[in-house]
This record gives structure tokens, C-alpha cells and sequence, in this order.
């Protein structure tokens, strides 16, 4: 009964202004904290109403209930944000009314609003923000707020003006919404509505989870319906998959397919002219495929020249920024952009040397599901080899990088933009000895404990990018610093005698990185006349930064949800330790083999001829893991950490 | 030492330098990422008090890193309600030569995200002015002034490190003011001299300065008291000048209304005791309202009056400050503003206005003074009272008090009992003196810990000393492998170990700063079952260095294993000359045969 009164009031208060008896009511109702296990504060209704125009403009609706539950809550709120892009949309908060706990109220308007050009890192496409300030709120105190937007997926002008075609959206007279019905909050209530004039056909899809829904004919048009009550937080899983592929969420869109969509992405840059050249871009395009030999061989230089020599940082082209390529002379002369700007100058070099290369949508971090809605945040190239296959490249994720696709977003989907145009495709997994990583220490332990040695490792792939960061991603009269301290963090004591990180670890595409340290290491081992105590250096954790699956939190036991890695891994641990004279091996860690779907890990220790000697060798298989996977890969990570924890017991024989 | 003073002459030769006409190019930065060849900024006073303040920048990268996060963008932030910005150049010429003009889309204006939330400052604006055609040896060329209205800020006061992230061939720093106004000025740990030109409309005051290395932070580094060369500098005749701007309008007489008196007298309604109703209202300020970390002379040095900041929920950390003193003034408490700057910005008068941090001082009655941050939550009063520093009272005027760092000490006593299954039973006392007594944090919360693994009870607390007993079931239990036991033995977590200090890196270039001094000692007993052996050997030790000491002795007695570990930190400013000593007196206290005992078990156990 409570929810039908609050779908009654949501829908009816889209159309009211000054309507305070039953919301006052409905404040008291939440309670505080302890109702709602710890939450700062609760959205009594979040209602949203959309009203799709034939040309694809809409009108959106939003109008909200929040309730403060505590003073983290209140400091959350002191002000009420909406971002917006002006060329694209146009926003207002219309009215906040805030209702205090002291049966109080004061009603904020237009008048009180802000607007201003939004903080910004790295993307400057003039992107704003509205904002009203709400002040002090107290634990108990409650807003309201109605906000009305226009533009490519937004809705609520009862009629459409001529200013309003910038609001109309690229892929006109179509609309799509992706709906999260999941929250990190308590929700008690949301509504989610859309009328969608009766000449689109409009599909949808509720996604984990079920929703309450009906439709109604209004006229010309059919009004679509989605709701549900007592959302309760997301309750998370460490490492997990992100929330959206997860959680309840309604996705729907008018685009017929994703071969739709891929033409209307191949006509809309290909329309703008983003790929086309210049004899200035022709000159460097022939210089740096000068001494190229292969055609992979040339389609590596040019896509590394795009990723390190044009840096990410956004600009905006005006109109058609956000989803239009920047064009190759922009891009040349300006030596920056996005990820959509990188991929349209490695098309233009790719078509430049003859390739046919086009350009790409995906989405990092993130599942994309069948319905055609722009499940998008991540632009790419693709280019056609002499096999007869498009192969993808990414520009913007390889910068130092051994790759021409990035391999930390294999099992990501993507849509090329083709002419012909094409389905939703997912990257392949790439194989764990892609990645390998090997560390190699060769060392001598003596009677009072001191570990004198070399350590090296070589790595490729992403982990080698994982260790070529501590480079790259510093300051360079940093670098030796950086590496030693990769000993350092092992053990504190240790003289580093001398570090090798080759020549120039910008310089990535030499080879595989190989770092060396030499090293003495006082009181390493715990020593008495009878008993030497001490781990084998190379499994002491040491390089840990390129081992990610030591980040994964392996407390759970069993997993409900899909968990992710940085990339799949191929791990060889060699060491081999001279034992001081008369000192035997009383007592190793018992060595268990793991061999599942996430993971394989075997180990081994050898004594002979006074040397110690420790194998590993572990493989990750996937990025994106299923619960099922979840057994071998916990099992394969803990066991490297039960042998770095367990030191090996040397006894004296003499 | 030797070396050290071989350092500064290096240093000082450096600094001496002009004039010296060597062409740049023929230099190498091998471990640089970009050098400067030219940065000169310039500060005009003018007779009608307007301030102008111009920054030219001619910087060429060397590694991709330089352009792609380093440099790539100039971000100047400005406060347009009195002050004009004019980028009267940008453009970049690259590795050919080609000259790159910064395109009209490459100037953006922005909200400085550090006054997101805040309507009070929601006019300032940040101008991003972006480089293009960034390459490995392109230039970055780019100038820009801000000039102010004459009645918002007539007077200069500065604060500018000689040195960056990257080295700076020519450094020209300029200072005009007019005629006969006294601009007090010092050139810290440099030596250089200015060029000074009488003018007949202004006094023109130059420092030029060649071959400047970089400058990268290090860890455990100090704030201001780093011998960062920097040229402190001001116009303001006197401190007492800038405390009176700082407490314009009469700020630090403005009270709170009614309404929220009261809402702050019901708050803290629960608490007795004076030092509980101001932690109560600390905590209130530091975690219910949001921090503004707004740089003051942005805002002309202007605070809101108490009332505004709390209506907003937000504040700068004087605003906060303000506001708290009001707060504690609607309880009867005696309270007042306070600034703690480092001491060498007295050198220059009133420069100290462009680093001081504020914090509010209680009358305490029988606790005595308590200080009190209203940005972060202060264990006690120390934490604010540092060697090198000094404090001004806004409301007493400019007597400024130098400090020194306070003394403190952390003592573990009692014992251990260890099962054969491995459980350790624990009897520990843990006290706490002076500046290592979180005197403030057990008012606030008395279930605070500070040995990890074990649950204490608060025996006592006052200003001086705090002690915590631990009775119980150790929960980091030993573990027992091949017939051995390894027993990690308890550590104070507000101790060396609070201090983060592990890996310390091979070479330190500047001070490294270690807190207030610091005595901590273990003098525990570990009882084990009949018949087990300490095979851990060496377990004496003794090391001094003229920063500190260590002692340890760990020695078996029966069943019993006597443990005597302590660590003195007597000098918490450790020059880099002393640096290598200081590092192995850590990294002794943490040498893990000194922290893991392990216990050889007998066959019939």
C-alpha cells in the first residue's frame, strides 16, 4: 500500500509545484541510520519521466526525495550538482524544497541556482555545472528536488523550439537509456518512465533482477513503465566485476541492432571527413614506416607512434564533440586527445600507408549487453591485415606498452564502425605466456645470515608495463631510486651494490624489460650454531607490483559474482640459494599443486650439492573470471604467499 | 661533513652565479625530464595599490613523461571579482622548429576543484591554458599576468622555492614597489643579492640566478623548515599588520546566533568536563563540515564570519577556526585563534601571511592549553608545537613564541605467557608521556587502540601521561612449523612504528624529519612451557648515533626470556650528513631476529 501511494505521488508531483502534506509524511517514515545499516542517507523516491520526440529529442523529467540520516550525510549535501554539456543538453534544477526537521521549510528556485563551467582534468570540452547550495542540513532534515533536462537521452519541454536541434541526438529520431535500478544507497522507491512515440519499435531488457512494469497507450504515443521498491545497497564483492554487469538495470533503445549502430558510427566521422590526410601527415607517415619490414611490422610504428607521441588530454572540436572524431589535422597539429582522437589519428596514418582501418567502440571496465543502447565509454581503431580479418588497436592503452591492443581489456566488447556494419564483438583472451613474468636470484647465504646475490627479472606484456611504470610513470633522476627500493620494501636493511634497467626504459619496444640488482643483505636469515631460518628471495614478494593477482583480496572463500584481474600471467620463479658448509634442510613447506579453470600453480624444492633450490611456476588464465574460476585462482595465489610466509628450516649437520 | 660542506660551496657557487653566458643548448639534463631556460616572474606594487603579477616560462621537455603529465598544461588560478588575467603568450616551438600557437580551444576556464561545493567561492576560476604540438625537445613557451582592483589587496607579501621539479637555467625574480615603500626581503639558504634600481616613481628590486639544479621531495621530508632556497618577501611594515588583515572586519568578534548556541550546547550536552565539550566541538568542526583548502591570498587573506560558515557546512581552514572559536565562546570556554608558521619566515617581515596555518588555543582551566586543530583531529598539543615554528595570537596581537619540539615517551611493560598450542596469553601496560601521549584521542574515544592484536583498557589520562592495560589473549597467536615456534612479539602502533618510516631509501638529500623526539622501550617478559629453546642468537645490541640510540638485550632465564628493547629519537631533524647513522638505527629496530623469536620445541612436545 505504501508504494502504491509513493508511485502515485512520484507521477503526481512531476506535475506539481507546491505540494508538501504527504511528502512531510513520508519523511518520518524512513527512521535514521540504524534502519538503513549505516547509510548517511536514504532517496525516499527517485522518479524519472522521459518523453521521446520523433526526432530523437527528449524531455526528462527527474524528481527526487532525500533524507538526511546523519551529519556525513548532511556534509554530502551541502550542495546539489548536476553536470551537463551545453552543447548537448540543456539542464535546470527547477525547484529544491527543504523540508527541516523542525516541521520548517524554505523553497529554493531558478533564482538560487548556479552555473558555471565544471571542474576539469584532462578532458576541457567546456562541460558545466548547475548548482543550488542546500547549507547546513541536519540528521532528520529532507530536500526535494525537481530537475528538468533536455537533450540526447533526456526529457521534459512540452514542445520543441528551434534551438533546441544541438539537443537532438547523432543517431537522430532514435533514443536508448541504460537505467541503473541499483544503488549504493538505501532507495525505497524508483520509477523509471518513457513515452516513445508509437512509430519507433522500442526494445528493452531488464538485466539481473526483475522490475514491475506495464505500459499505457497515451495517444500518439505508448507510455512505458519500470519500477521497484526497497532497493537496498549493493553489497560488494572485493575485486569484483563492475556493478553494472552485476546488478538490476533496465537498458532499452529505439536502434534496431548493434549493425545500425556500427553504420551509423562508420557514416558519422566518415561524413565529417575525421580520416582524412595531409601531405604533412603523408611526410611522417612514410618516415616512420621507412625502415618498416612486415606489415605488422608497420602497422606496430604507427600505432606506438600514436600512443606515445600524442599525449591524452581532450580539446573541443565545438559540435559534434563527444562522439565525432577529431580530424587528422587537429589531431596532428594539436599532438592531443582522447581516446577517440588517438584512434582517428592512427586511422588516418593507417589509410595514409594504405591500410583499410576503421574506427571502434568499447567499453573498459564493463559488460556490454545485447541491447543496442551506447554502452560505450572507450574508442579504439580496427585494422584489416592480409589475413582478411579486422584485428584491434589501441592507441590510448598501449603508450610503453608491448602491444597494439592492450590485453587489460581482452574479453571486452567492441563495435566496429563498418560500412557494411557489424555486430557486437568481444577480444579475445591472450594467453597467460604473453605475460610472463621471471624472476631469477642466484645467491649466497652465509653462516651469519647474510644473503649476497643477484636478482633479476624480465617480464613482457602487461607485465612488463606493470614494471616499465616505475620508469615511465616517474620522474627519471627517480629511477634508480625506484628500483632499489623494490628491495628495500623486502628488506629494509639491504646494500643495493649496483642496479642495471638497461639502457633506456622508455625505449620499450627493444624487448622484453630485464631488471638486475645486485645486493647484500645483512642479517636476512635468522641464524643460531644448530638452525639457519630464511625465504628464498625470490619468492619473498619481492616485484610484487607485477604480480597482480598478490593484489587480490583471497579472504572470500567462495565467490557470488564475477572477479577480474589486471591482465592473464605467466609466472617462473627460479632461485637457487649456496647453502653455508654442514647446513642440510630440516623443513620445507608442504608444496601443493593447483590445476583449475582460473588458475595452475606448481613448486618445487630441490637440494643438491649444497644449493637450495625453489621452482615456481603459476598461470592466470583470464582477466574476467567466473565464481567458478574463483577455487584455483585463490588456491594458486595462496599458495605463492604460503611459501613467501614459510621460511625454510636448515639445520647444522656437523 | 666534508662532503656536506663540499655541497654547499657547490650550492653557494650556484647561487652566485650571473651573468656567466653559456649557451644552453650545448647542456645535457641526463636525468631530467624538462628544464627551464627561462622562468621569470615579476610583482609590481603599484602606487595605487594594484598588484601585478607576471610569470613568463620558456621550458623544454626531454622525456615523454614531461609533456604527457608533467607539463603539458599551465593551470593559473585567479579570483575574477578583483583580479584581470591576460595570457599575453603561448605557443610551443617544436623539435623542427615549427611554432605551435596555443588554439583558441586550448583556453579554458574552470571551476579550481578545491571550491567544488562552495557557493562563497564559486566565482573563482581556474585558466587551463593547454600546450599543443608537445613533443620530446619542443619548447612550451607561455606568459601571463594577473593584475588586481587597487582597494582589494594593496600590499605584497611571498613566498617563491628557487627551485622545481626540473632545473631552471636563468631564474630572474623581480620585485617593484613605489618609491620609498620598505619591502622587507630574504633570500633563504641562498646567497645571493638583489640588484636594487631607485627610480624616480619605484624602487626596483632584481635576483637573477643561473644553473639552478632540481628539485624532487623526498620522504619523511619537512615542510617549510627544508633548505629549499626560497625569497621570502612583503610590504607589510609589521606582523601586527598582518594579523589586523587577517581579522578584518572585525572577525574575531562576530558570534554565532542564537540557534546555533543552542544546537551546540545540545550537542554537547553529555560532556563534563571542559576538555570533552572543546574535543566534542572539534570533532564537530573537523568531520561535519567540509575543509575548503581554498590559498588564501586567492581570497585577498578574507575569511567569512562564523554564522556564514556554518550555515554553508563549509570552510576554509580560518574560517573553520573562526568558527570553532565562536562555538566554544557559545559554551563559556575561553578560546582563541592562533597561527603556527615556520620561524625563518620571520626574517621577512609578515611573510609569515603566506604559509601560517591557523588553530584555536583553549583556555583549559586546571588542563591547562589546549591546541586544537579545526582541519584535522590532534592526538594532543604537541602536534602542533614543532621545533622551528613559531605562533601568533590574532587576538593578542604579534608577540610571536618560538617553539620547541616537545619531548615524549612510550614505556611497554609486563608479560607474556606462551601455550604449546601456540596461544600467548598477555599482561601489558603501556604508558605514554608528553608529546606521545594521545591525550586528546582517549577523551575522545576511549576504546582507541594501539596495540594491535590486542584489546587495552584506559587506566588513566591527563595532559602529562595516559596509561593503557592490556589483559588477554594475544590474536596474532604464534606459529608453530617444523618443530619450531615462531613468536612475533606486541608493538606500539603510536610509536616508531606510527611513523611509517620502512624502506628509508639509501641516500636522503634533504632533512628528514622524524616528529618530536621519541623514547620507546619494551621491557617484557615472555614465559614459555618447559623445555623450549630461543634459538635466535646475537640478541644484544647497542648503537648510537648524535641523532639517537638503540638498545636491545633479549636473553633467556629459564623458562622465562627477559626482553629489553629501547629506541631514543633525540633530534627529530635528521641532516642528510647524519642521514646513513640515522637509517641503520631504524632499520635495526626493525630487524625482524629482534621482533620474531623462534622457540626450538622439544621432540616430546
Amino acid at each position: 500500500m505504501k508504494n502504491l501511494f509513493l508511485t502515485g505521488l512520484m507521477l503526481w508531483g512531476l506535475h506539481l509545484t507546491a505540494f508538501s502534506g504527504p511528502v512531510t509524511q513520508l519523511i518520518k517514515q524512513p527512521g535514521n541510520c540504524a534502519d538503513h545499516a549505516g547509510a548517511s542517507h536514504v532517496v525516499i523516491f527517485d522518479s524519472t519521466r522521459v518523453d521521446m520526440q520523433e526526432s530523437g529529442l527528449s524531455y526528462y523529467n527527474e524528481h527526487k526525495l532525500i533524507k538526511i540520516l546523519d551529519a556525513q550525510g548532511a556534509k554530502k549535501f551541502i550542495a546539489y550538482k548536476y553536470d551537463y554539456d551545453p552543447l548537448s543538453a540543456f539542464a535546470e534544477i527547477q525547484k529544491i524544497i527543504i523540508y527541516y526537521a523542525n516541521d520548517t521549510q524554505k523553497v529554493l528556485t531558478t533564482c538560487d541556482e548556479l552555473d558555471y563551467p565544471a571542474p576539469a582534468g584532462t578532458i576541457l570540452w567546456g562541460a558545466r555545472q548547475k548548482m543550488v547550495e542546500l547549507g547546513k542540513l541536519e540528521p532528520g532534515d529532507a530536500f526535494e528536488i525537481f530537475l528538468f533536462k533536455k537533450g540526447f537521452t533526456y526529457a521534459l519541454l512540452s514542445q520543441e523550439s528551434p534551438d533546441d536541434e544541438r539537443y537532438i541526438p547523432p543517431m537522430r529520431g532514435h533514443f536508448y537509456d541504460i537505467v541503473p535500478f541499483w544503488s549504493d544507497v538505501p532507495i525505497l522507491k524508483k520509477v523509471y518512465q518513457v513515452l516513445i512515440p508509437n512509430t519507433k519499435t522500442v526494445q528493452y531488457q531488464i538485466y539481473n533482477g526483475k522490475l514491475k512494469i506495464s505500459t499505457q497507450d497515451q495517444g500518439d504515443k505508448t507510455q512505458y513503465n519500470f519500477s521497484l521498491s526497497d532497493i537496498t545497497p549493493l553489497t560488494r564483492e572485493p575485486n569484483m566485476v563492475a556493478a553494472s554487469d552485476i546488478a538490476t538495470k533496465l537498458l532499452l533503445s529505439t536502434a534496431p541492432d548493434w549493425f545500425a549502430k556500427s553504420k551509423w558510427f562508420y557514416g558519422v566521422n566518415e561524413d565529417y571527413g575525421s580520416f582524412e590526410s595531409t601531405p604533412e601527415i603523408d611526410r611522417k607517415v612514410n618516415e616512420i614506416l621507412a625502415e618498416a619490414t612486415t606489415e605488422i611490422d608497420s602497422v606496430s610504428r604507427l600505432t606506438h607512434w600514436v600512443a606515445d607521441e600524442m599525449r591524452y588530454l581532450g580539446l573541443s572540436m565545438g559540435k559534434g564533440e563527444g562522439y565525432t572524431l577529431h580530424n587528422g589535422i587537429m589531431n596532428f597539429t594539436d599532438r592531443c586527445g582522447v581516446c577517440k582522437d588517438k584512434a582517428s589519428m592512427l586511422i588516418t596514418m593507417l589509410r595514409s600507408a594504405g591500410f583499410e582501418a576503421y574506427a571502434s567502440m568499447t567499453m573498459a571496465g564493463s559488460r556490454i549487453d545485447r541491447i543496442p543502447a551506447d554502452q560505450f565509454n572507450h574508442s579504439v581503431a580496427v585494422v584489416r591485415l592480409s589475413d582478411g580479418e579486422l584485428h584491434p588497436l589501441d592507441p590510448t592503452w598501449v603508450p610503453f606498452v608491448r602491444e597494439l591492443w592492450s590485453s587489460a581489456e581482452q574479453q571486452q566488447n567492441y563495435l566496429p564502425g563498418l560500412p557494411q556494419g557489424s555486430d557486437l564483438l568481444e577480444t579475445p583472451l591472450s594467453p597467460p605466456e604473453n605475460h610472463y613474468v621471471k624472476i631469477n636470484n642466484h645467491s649466497v647465504l652465509t653462516n651469519k645470515g647474510t644473503l649476497t646475490g643477484e636478482i633479476s627479472i624480465e617480464a613482457e606484456g602487461q607485465s612488463a608495463a606493470s614494471l616499465r611504470r616505475m620508469f615511465t610513470g616517474s620522474f627519471k633522476a627517480l629511477w634508480k631510486h625506484n628500483l632499489e627500493n623494490e628491495l628495500l620494501t623486502i628488506c629494509p636493511q639491504a646494500t643495493v651494490l649496483s642496479v642495471d634497467y638497461g639502457i633506456d626504459p622508455y625505449d620499450y619496444m627493444a624487448g622484453p624489460i630485464l631488471l638486475r640488482l645486485k645486493f647484500e643483505i645483512p642479517d636476512y636469515a635468522l641464524v643460531s650454531d644448530q638452525e639457519i631460518i630464511f625465504t628464498p628471495l625470490a619468492s619473498s614478494g619481492i616485484f610484487k607490483r607485477a604480480m597482480g593477482h598478490l593484489y587480490i583480496n583471497t579472504s572470500p572463500k567462495e565467490r557470488t559474482y564475477s572477479f577480474r584481474d589486471r591482465c592473464s600471467r605467466q609466472l617462473k620463479i627460479e632461485d637457487e640459494t649456496a647453502l653455508p658448509p654442514g647446513f642440510k634442510v630440516a623443513w620445507l613447506p608442504n608444496l601443493e599443486s593447483v590445476d583449475g579453470t582460473g588458475a595452475s600453480f606448481q613448486a618445487s624444492y630441490t637440494e643438491e650439492n649444497g644449493h637450495l633450490r625453489l621452482n615456481e611456476t603459476a598461470n592466470y588464465y583470464k582477466r574476467i573470471y567466473e565464481p567458478q574460476d574463483w577455487p584455483s585462482f585463490r588456491e594458486a595465489a595462496l599458495m605463492q604467499k604460503k611459501i613467501s610466509d614459510s621460511p625454510v628450516i636448515l639445520k647444522n649437520e656437523n | 661533513m666534508v662532503m656536506r660542506q663540499i655541497q654547499l660551496l657547490i650550492l653557494v657557487l650556484a647561487f652566485s652565479l650571473t651573468g656567466c653566458n653559456i649557451h644552453s643548448d650545448s647542456k645535457a639534463y641526463p636525468n631530467s625530464d624538462a628544464v627551464f631556460r627561462n622562468l621569470t616572474k615579476t610583482f609590481i606594487l603599484n602606487e595605487d595599490g594594484s598588484l601585478v603579477r607576471k610569470t613568463e616560462i620558456t621550458q623544454k621537455l626531454l622525456t615523454y613523461r614531461a609533456f604527457n603529465s608533467l607539463y603539458g598544461d599551465t593551470r593559473i588560478s585567479y579570483n575574477p571579482s578583483f583580479e584581470h588575467l591576460e595570457v599575453t603568450e603561448s605557443y610551443t616551438q617544436m623539435a623542427n622548429g615549427k611554432r605551435v600557437p596555443t588554439p583558441e580551444n586550448g583556453y579554458n576556464e574552470v571551476l579550481p576543484s578545491f571550491c567544488a561545493d562552495s557557493k562563497a567561492y564559486n566565482h573563482l576560476r581556474e585558466m587551463v591554458v593547454t600546450h599543443t604540438g608537445l613533443e620530446r625537445e619542443a619548447v612550451i613557451h607561455c606568459a601571463y599576468q594577473i593584475e588586481s582592483l587597487p582597494e582589494e589587496r594593496p600590499f605584497l607579501v611571498g613566498n617563491e622555492p628557487l627551485l622545481t621539479t626540473s632545473p631552471i637555467e636563468r631564474l630572474k625574480i623581480v620585485i617593484k614597489v613605489p618609491r620609498g615603500t620598505n619591502l622587507s626581503y630574504s633570500l633563504l639558504f641562498a646567497a645571493a643579492k638583489p640588484t636594487i634600481q631607485k627610480g624616480s616613481q619605484e624602487d626596483t628590486y632584481t635576483w637573477k640566478f643561473r644553473d639552478l639544479p632540481q628539485h624532487l621531495s623526498e620522504t619523511h621530508q619537512p615542510g617549510y623548515s627544508t633548505k629549499v632556497p626560497r625569497l621570502i618577501f612583503s610590504t607589510l611594515a609589521t606582523p601586527s599588520d598582518a594579523l589586523k588583515l587577517l581579522t578584518r572586519g572585525d572577525l574575531l568578534d562576530k558570534n554565532i546566533n542564537e540557534a546555533t548556541a543552542q544546537k551546540i550546547i545540545g550537542l554537547t550536552q553529555g560532556k563534563k568536563t571542559l576538555p570533552e565539550k572543546a574535543l566534542a566541538v572539534q570533532h564537530l568542526v573537523v568531520n561535519d563540515l567540509k575543509l575548503l583548502q581554498i590559498p588564501q591570498p586567492l581570497i585577498a587573506f578574507k575569511s567569512r564570519g562564523p554564522q556564514q560558515t556554518w550555515d554553508s557546512n563549509s570552510g576554509t581552514a580560518m574560517e573553520k577556526s573562526v568558527l570553532m572559536v565562536a562555538l566554544l565562546r557559545a559554551l563559556g570556554i575561553d578560546a582563541k585563534v592562533g597561527l603556527v608558521y615556520p620561524t625563518i619566515f620571520d626574517s621577512a617581515k609578515a611573510s609569515f601571511l603566506s604559509v601560517a596555518a591557523p588553530f584555536v588555543m583553549v583556555n583549559a582551566e586546571n588542563a591547562g592549553s589546549m591546541y586544537l586543530s579545526a582541519t584535522h583531529l590532534n592526538d594532543n598539543a604537541a602536534a602542533l608545537k614543532h621545533s622551528g615554528y613559531s605562533i601568533h595570537c590574532l587576538k593578542s596581537g604579534a608577540v610571536a613564541e618560538s617553539m620547541r619540539s616537545p619531548k615524549g615517551a612510550i614505556h611497554i611493560s609486563g608479560n607474556l605467557t606462551l601455550s604449546k598450542n601456540g596461544q600467548i596469553d598477555a599482561a601489558l601496560k603501556e604508558e605514554f608521556s608528553d608529546a606521545y601521549n594521545p591525550f586528546y584521542r582517549i577523551l575522545g574515544d576511549a576504546s582507541s587502540n594501539y596495540m594491535p592484536g590486542i584489546k587495552g583498557e584506559i587506566q588513566s589520562s591527563s595532559p602529562q601521561q595516559s596509561e593503557i592495560r592490556y589483559k588477554g589473549a594475544y590474536n596474532t597467536p604464534a606459529e608453530i612449523r617444523g618443530g619450531y615456534c615462531f613468536v612475533t612479539l606486541p608493538q606500539s602502533s603510536y610509536g616508531v612504528a606510527s611513523k611509517n618510516m620502512l624502506p628509508l631509501p639509501s641516500a636522503h638529500r634533504s632533512e628528514l624529519w622524524f616528529g618530536h623526539p621519541l623514547t620507546e622501550t619494551y621491557q617484557m617478559t615472555l614465559s614459555v612451557p618447559p623445555g623450549w629453546q630461543l634459538i635466535n642468537e646475537n640478541l644484544a645490541a647497542d648503537f648510537s648515533t648524535s641523532d639517537g640510540h638503540l638498545s636491545i638485550k633479549i636473553e633467556p632465564d629459564g623458562n622465562t626470556i627477559n626482553i629489553l628493547k629501547q629506541i631514543a629519537v633525540i633530534n627529530p631533524l635528521i641532516s642528510p650528513d647524519n642521514y646513513v647513522s640515522f637509517k641503520d638505527l631504524i632499520n635495526m629496530w626493525h630487524l625482524n631476529k629482534y621482533r620474531q623469536l623462534v622457540f626450538r620445541i622439544p621432540k616430546n612436545d
